[in-house]
């Protein structure tokens, strides 16, 4: 329950930051976005096990399944380098208003 | 199999084309005509064999090609389709010898190719027992007639367009009928169909299939509401004309009428239709063309008329009805495609082929005005003619057809007044060119007879046709049952068939359309008024701009570049399908019990700072400010994923977490200090979307979170993960060795990332790397200022201490090289653990990426952190390295299998060579970063 | 050789390899022998599967070696070989045509075309959901760099608008991959064969993932980034993602659907919205746009529509006819493209208001691009014509009102489609003369830099560029002569999604 609500809630900041004008602010929704998504998928375990996936020191009742942790660890690599890319178009341009386009010293028409 | 060699001798035709054209140019029309005269020939054998035959008689081959598309080569000659060739092979013949001298240039290469490739699909289409393969040939002609009408300049350009449509609407009705009758009948053989049970069983869709038939027919034979394409088409040649306009084309869709009676003839809508609307054709056609001035116009409309008249004649679907409308087509196709042809004579030798700019040529051009005159006479329905022979039988066909005896006199009544207007409109051609007007100067002659005579024969066979008019029995006989097997007819044809009402009425409207004619003066200017104020054409135009501007309001809905336009509309449709979704799985009681122990404290906490944080997030204005919070988020988060037991992931988001907040804060150098404020009410709608989104996202995760056993996949790996790999740290393991694969390509990834960096970078102008401030005045944006520190005014030693750069970044530097080596070891510790306990290839470079991050800082000015081409080799050799390391696997058989040997006493596996290939890719991405979004001299970075 | 499962992931590893070269080793003659030489290789290494699948449908991998169900599985069947084929022909055409712009010139455009193959491959081949996801990344990083570095001025916003959009499909698809998980326990496909008509919970979460790959389609209602994208690059990275992005998504729509749920009357109901949606809006707004890539890209809308025909009509005949409608439109739409980028190579422009009588000029290009539009509307010589025809065959057999809307939608489409061709053609290769043009600095790819000057009548289109469109061609002209021999492929290709146990069976062992 309380898990979906903080999904719930970057959900929400997500979307909106993602609604607004600025490149890096779209930026931060993304990250924001992704925290919820990696959360989502690390809940889709099961949130009742929440032991650490240590075989040496694991107790087979509690621990957590391992395989959503692998993907939450992908995901996050991926989104990381992907944010990178996006933090990097934000700086072409005089600014990073996704409203008008960079200037670039070429003629605009549509 | 001589239908094949007929065929392939046609094919054959236009590549020879090609040829004879370059050798002999436009006299090629020689050759190319007789050459479809020994293809008829070819043919004989088979039309000997139909003969004997006798009526029902059918000569087929087939071929199977596509069984599932219901496809297969089936050809079949009946007396059908003899007909058809005959007229497409004879009238092809004379038009192609006429083309030789009615052309004075050029080699017409492209003419006689399309021309005869058409030839070649109308034969094919004719000969076609297979429905799919009809529809093929059918949209070939289509194009053939597109295509000429389009090459003759400008003029033809808009007309093309408009025939083209309206003959691809035809097609898709046809395309249509024959989808719903293969499914129907499970068979795509024509003469199987006609046999099949449903046309009686189902009404309802034999009416459908009707419909569907007509509109496709109406659409070729240019019967209202297509007719306007035929009058479009006259800006083609005059040879053109003669050919598709007079004899093929047009009479592809009066065929398919034909072929189609077998169905449907006692079907009503197929009555009504085709008798309804040919008749209106006619008539409407027939004052349109009384209206022209221009010869050839007039021919057009003319055609159309009698086009109305047959198809009519084939709706009332009687055999005396089909008789006389195959002995009409005959007839049209000789007298009008000689008519055309004359006219073209006409405009050739006058430059002009307007009524009211000829002269009355009957002195100067004598042959000419008595061929003009006989095939005028044949239109009209005038003995001793071909054409009186046909519309007296239509006649008869009219009066005693099916239903009340008073609906065939109706029919004869409306037939009466087409026959007027035909009447009327032939005089206008006499009158007009031959008769009125100054006498012609004394230049204008008669053409040579090597253009005259292709032209005048098919008008002047009209005479002895008619009085050997019964050799056309056997033959229309044949026609008759070929499309309407169920009953045999001799039509007993004859020139003089006693006073019948039939002749009555023919001589009534002589007598009313001589009268008409002889004051003619006065009726001309009240007749050629507009009926209308619109017409076909502008009505099609006006539907075409309808359809380009509502297009243009579609385009526009989407026509913006800032991702929020398109964002919105996911946003939306994802919580549509998530709030539904879940509800719905409520409503079905579908959700199992949630197992205890879901919800924790803790959470509590989590959930707590996390809403602070984002609401502030999506307030505050300040970049600085934005970024800070985002990580406040990011640890609250990882407080979270380590309560939930996933230290390698908590580990990973925290360093990660780190690393975007310092990129962020990079970029942010370069940038203005707020963000730009949006206007108020979007800001509603775009929280309205927000929350939206958020609480499906939250309802859908609370309807499925925690529901079940942990899943099977999962026992496995807690239970086999270790003695497989040796490690003990799963999640590790799985990353490493059960799924590579992933970590594969998000090493691909993440790598590429800075070679892709790097790309963009190169491809755009310095300037906009390292922007000046912006001009534009409106824009809300402002720049952080240098910051002008005040305590010690300028020339002091403190205010000299302040300024010095390298000074103060003196200790960082001293700090470094204690910081860095620490880092390393740490780094290379948590990567040799990393299968046993948290860590790994990723976590170690991202705490290496940490010391790079640190250099940066120390360093006096921005400036990159390496060597430009350090990170290109880094991440290329990662990639290789975890490449090859895969490929070790297929030692053991399948790539990215683990390999695994003794080393001081524990077990490695080959994955530890995998992870360096990640550590390497992950530290030439974080140097890419430092070095084009940190430096300030980026150009020089990426060019070299 | 024969090709067996475990040689599988090789069509992905040999074009990553290629661009792990590209970017270490310099040297045109190296980038360029790579660029033509690792499709063309997968396309022959997708025959040869296509070969082998004629005796043993399904092929697989397991990766690492480990147990069936736990590995991350690759899987080949008659569709994905035959889509190796051809995505392998076209990016190879495609990537002559970009030699011919001198685009291999830019920095790394080798190494990130490349990629892109890689993660192409890899998406047909993997049979594990989360893996495509990394797939798709795969496939997407290479073209954010690639629509922001080749094409018009606008293309740096539309690259920011490419990236977000596709950052937040991945979310999506990410969200979807957690329910799937969340319900069923596993995200392998074949291990989901048939859960999601039995468990809503599992179709909840399918569905979701399904969403993600309609928006990154391209269909309506979630298709504007598209038409607005695509234009602004090169004309030959248009060509390129039309061949690739948007079809791959298909190939998995197609795949997850006739997997996870079989046949089943919400798909069958959400698709025909969409198909409808997306043929007709399609076809009209390419109607209202006003240069020929944007005029195409709605065209691509509209292919989509046509495409999934066989998703909303589950039968054998829909599916296969909906497998030759795509590779139908991989062929037709990469001709145009590459003839319009001719076009702007040449002049300068591909503003339909800028170009005018090029019939008179361009008698090559004319042909080309005439059978091409044709070949759109589905009539002979070409392609077209089997896809038209094996769509309304396939949707008539469905019979009932659903076979009524599908075939009133596709009439609309196509007479919308005529129409706008019709303008096109009129607009390009008709009218007035031409008297300016905006001739091209030697390589330079920016189309607004340049100002118009007088246009010489000596400026010809150099034959070698137009190459690319006519073997585009070639193929679409031979596809029209031999539906006998490919159709059967076809139809097993279909059969195979019908009858989901050999896929399972390959996967799973059982």
């Amino acid at each position: 329950m309380i898990l979906a609500l903080t999904i719930g809630v970057l959900v929400a900041g997500g979307v909106y930051l993602l609604l607004q004008r600025s490149l890096v602010r779209l930026a931060i929704g993304v990250g924001v976005l992704s925290h919820a998504v990696n959360l989502f998928l690390l809940t889709a375990g099961g949130p009742a096990y929440r032991g650490e996936a240590l075989t040496n020191r694991m107790d087979p009742a509690t621990v957590a399944d391992p395989l959503p942790q692998a993907f939450v660890l992908t995901a996050i690599v991926i989104t990381l380098a992907v944010t990178i890319f996006l933090l990097a178009l934000a700086v072409i341009g005089r600014n990073d208003d996704t409203w008008r386009i960079p200037e670039t010293g070429e003629e605009h028409d549509r | 199999m001589t239908l094949v060699w007929l065929l392939v001798a046609l094919a054959l035709i236009p590549l020879a084309s090609l040829g004879l054209t370059t050798v002999m140019g436009r006299a090629a029309g020689w050759p190319l005509g007789a050459a479809f005269l020994v293809a008829g020939a070819l043919a004989w054998p088979a039309v000997r064999d139909l003969l004997d035959q006798g009526p029902g008689g059918a000569v087929t081959w087939s071929h199977a090609w596509v069984p599932d598309l219901g496809l297969e080569l089936a050809l079949r000659l009946d007396g059908l389709s003899l007909v058809f060739i005959a007229l497409a092979l004879v009238i092809g013949a004379l038009v192609f010898f006429y083309s030789t001298t009615y052309f004075t240039s050029g080699t017409q290469r492209g003419f006689y190719l399309i021309m005869s490739a058409f030839t070649f699909a109308m034969v094919a289409f004719v000969l076609s027992d297979n429905l799919v393969l009809m529809f093929l040939t059918w949209e070939l002609t289509s194009l053939a007639s597109f295509l000429l009408i389009a090459r003759s300049g400008h003029a033809g350009e808009a007309a093309s367009m408009r025939t083209l449509l309206l003959t691809f609407v035809g097609g898709l009705a046809l395309l249509v009928a024959v989808a719903l009758i293969v499914t129907r009948t499970g068979s795509s053989v024509f003469s199987e169909v006609i046999a099949h049970p449903v046309w009686q069983a189902d009404p309802g869709f034999t009416s459908l299939v009707a419909v569907l038939v007509a509109v496709a027919g109406f659409s070729k034979a240019a019967q209202f509401p297509f007719h306007l394409w035929l009058p479009d088409a006259m800006a083609a040649a005059t040879p053109v004309s003669a050919y598709l306009h007079a004899a093929a084309v047009v009479k592809a869709g009066i065929y398919l009428l034909f072929r189609f009676t077998a169905i449907f003839h006692a079907t009503v809508i197929w009555n009504v239709l085709l008798i309804g609307l040919g008749l209106l054709t006619a008539c409407l056609a027939g004052y349109f063309a009384l209206q022209q001035s221009d010869l050839k116009k007039l021919m057009a409309y003319s055609t159309v008329s009698q086009l109305g008249l047959i198809t009519a004649t084939i709706g009332i679907g009687t055999e005396v009805a089909i008789a006389a409308a195959v002995l009409h087509t005959i007839a049209h196709a000789f007298f009008k495609s000689g008519l055309f042809m004359t006219v073209g004579i006409i405009d050739h030798q006058n430059g002009t082929r307007s009524i009211d700019r000829l002269p009355a040529l009957r002195r100067a051009m004598p042959f000419t005005f008595v061929t003009v005159l006989i095939g005028a006479a044949s239109m009209a329905g005038a003995p001793p003619m071909l054409g009186f022979v046909s519309k007296e039988n239509i006649f008869a066909a009219m009066i005693d057809a099916p239903g009340a005896s008073a609906l065939g006199l109706l029919l004869l009544g409306v037939a009466a007044l087409g026959a007027v207007l035909t009447f009327l409109y032939c005089g206008k051609i006499i009158t007009g060119a031959f008769l009125d007007g100054p006498e012609p100067k004394d230049e204008v002659r008669e053409a040579r007879w090597v253009t005259l005579l292709p032209a005048a024969i098919p008008i002047l066979a009209g005479v002895p046709f008619a009085f050997l008019v019964g050799r056309f029995d056997g033959p229309v006989e044949l026609a008759v049952v070929a499309s309407h097997p169920t009953m045999a007819h001799n039509p007993g044809f004859t020139l003089w068939h006693g006073f019948s009402l039939e002749l009555w009425v023919t001589i009534a409207v002589f007598v009313i359309g001589l009268a008409l004619v002889s004051r003619r003066a006065v009726l001309r200017p009240k007749v050629e008024r507009d009926l209308l104020s619109f017409d076909g054409v502008g009505v099609l135009g006006a539907l075409a701009r309808l359809a380009t501007r509502s297009g243009g309001a579609f385009a526009r809905l989407v026509r913006a570049d800032h991702p929020a336009h398109h964002v919105g509309p996911i946003a939306a449709l994802l919580s549509l399908l998530l709030g539904a979704g879940s509800l719905a799985l409520w409503a079905a009681g579908a959700v199992p019990a949630v197992r205890p122990g879901v919800n924790q404290f803790v959470d509590v906490g989590v959930l707590l700072v996390v809403t602070g944080s984002v609401i502030a997030l999506a307030r505050t204005h300040s970049r600085i400010g934005a970024a800070v919070l985002l990580g406040g988020v990011g640890i609250a988060l990882t407080v979270q994923i380590f309560m939930l037991g996933a230290p390698d992931v908590g580990l990973t988001q925290l360093l990660v977490e780190v690393l975007t907040v310092l990129v962020i804060m990079l970029v942010l150098r370069k940038l203005p200090v707020d963000f730009g404020r949006g206007r108020k009410p979007q800001r509603r709608v775009k929280l309205a979307v927000a929350v939206l989104s958020g609480s499906a996202a939250a309802l859908a995760a609370w309807t499925v979170m925690g529901r079940r056993e942990r899943s099977d996949v999962a026992t496995y790996y807690l239970d086999n993960a270790t003695q497989l790999t040796g490690g003990d740290n799963i999640v590790n393991v799985i990353l490493v060795e059960l799924r590579a694969l992933d970590t594969f390509g998000e090493l691909a990834v993440l790598g590429m990332a800075g070679i892709a960096i790097m790309a963009v970078f190169a491809s755009i102008p310095r300037v906009l790397l390292d922007p000046e401030p912006d001009p534009d005045p409106e824009s809300p944006v402002t720049y952080v200022p240098d910051p002008d520190i005040d305590i010690a005014p300028e020339g002091t030693r403190p205010h000299r201490a302040l300024e010095d750069v390298v000074a103060n970044t003196q200790p960082l530097r001293l700090l470094q090289r204690v910081l860095v080596p620490i880092l390393v070891v740490i780094s290379a510790v948590l990567f040799w653990r990393g299968h046993n306990a948290p860590g790994g290839g990723f976590i170690a470079a991202l705490v290496a990426a940490c010391a790079v991050a640190y250099v940066y800082m120390a360093k006096a000015a921005d400036g990159p952190v390496s060597r430009p081409m350090i990170p290109v080799v880094l991440i290329g050799g990662g990639v290789l390295v975890a490449t090859a390391t895969g490929l070790l696997g297929y030692l053991r058989g399948e790539f990215l299998q683990p390999l695994y040997w003794e080393l001081l006493g524990t077990k490695v596996a080959s994955s530890l060579v995998f992870d360096v290939g990640v550590y390497a890719a992950v530290l030439g991405v974080v140097m890419v970063a430092f070095n084009l979004l940190g430096a300030d001299d980026v150009k020089e970075e990426v060019t070299e | 050789m024969t090709l067996t499962g475990p040689a599988l992931p090789l069509f992905f590893v040999v074009p990553l390899v290629a661009a792990a070269l590209a970017v270490l080793v310099p040297g045109r003659a190296l980038h360029r022998a790579l660029l033509i030489g690792v499709p063309l290789a997968s396309a022959a290494g997708g025959a040869a599967l296509v070969a082998r699948h004629s005796s043993e449908p399904v092929l697989s991998a397991r990766l690492g070696g480990f147990v069936d169900g736990i590995a991350i599985p690759f899987v080949s069947d008659t569709l994905s070989a035959a889509m190796l084929v051809v995505t392998g022909v076209s990016t190879a055409i495609v990537l002559t045509f970009a030699l011919r712009a001198r685009e291999d010139e830019l920095r790394f455009f080798p190494a990130m075309a490349l990629l892109l193959v890689a993660g192409v491959n890899g998406a047909l081949l993997t049979g594990d959901l989360f893996n495509l996801f990394v797939f798709v990344e795969v496939m997407l990083l290479p073209s954010y760099a690639l629509i922001a570095m080749t094409g018009t001025w606008r293309r740096l916003a539309v690259g920011r608008l490419f990236l977000v959009v596709n950052l937040v499909t991945s979310s999506v698809f990410l969200i979807g991959l957690a329910l799937t998980y969340a319900a069923a326990g596993t995200v392998n496909l074949a291990a989901l064969a048939g859960r999601a008509s039995e468990d809503p919970n599992v179709a909840l979460g399918v569905g979701v993932v399904l969403l993600a790959l309609v928006i990154k389609a391209g269909a309506v209602p979630v298709h504007g980034w598209l038409p607005r994208a695509y234009p602004a690059t090169s004309a030959s990275v248009m060509a390129l993602f039309a061949g690739l992005h948007s079809k791959v998504a298909l190939v998995a729509i197609i795949r997850i659907t006739s997997v996870a749920f079989g046949a089943s009357s919400t798909v069958t109901w959400v698709a025909l919205v969409l198909v409808v949606l997306s043929m007709v809006v399609g076809a009209w707004s390419s109607l209202g746009e006003n240069t020929i890539r944007r005029v195409l890209s709605f065209q691509m809308v509209s292919g989509v529509g046509h495409i999934l025909v066989g998703v909303v009509v589950a039968t054998a005949a829909a599916q296969a006819a909906g497998l030759v409608y795509m590779v139908h439109h991989i062929l037709t739409m990469g001709v145009l493209l590459l003839a319009a980028g001719a076009i702007e190579k040449t002049y300068g422009t591909g503003h339909l208001v800028r170009l005018a009588d090029l019939l008179r000029r361009e008698k090559a290009l004319a042909w080309i691009a005439g059978l091409a539009l044709l070949s759109i509307l589905g009539l002979p010589p070409s392609s077209g014509f089997w896809g038209k025809v094996a769509l309304v065959v396939a949707s008539a057999r469905e019979g009932g009102w659903l076979a009524a809307v599908l075939i009133v939608a596709i009439l609309l489409a196509s007479v919308l489609s005529m129409w706008a061709m019709q303008r096109l053609w009129h607009d390009v290769f008709w009218g007035p003369k031409m008297t300016v043009y905006r001739p091209r600095e030697r390589g330079k790819m920016l189309e607004s830099a340049d100002k118009p000057v007088p246009l010489p009548d000596s400026v010809r289109i150099p034959g070698a560029d137009l190459v690319p469109a006519g073997t585009l061609l070639g193929l679409s002209l031979v596809f029209f002569l031999t539906p006998g021999w490919w159709w059967p492929i076809a139809s097993r290709a279909a059969a195979g999604l019908l009858d989901v146990a050999p896929y399972v069976e390959a996967v799973l062992g059982r």
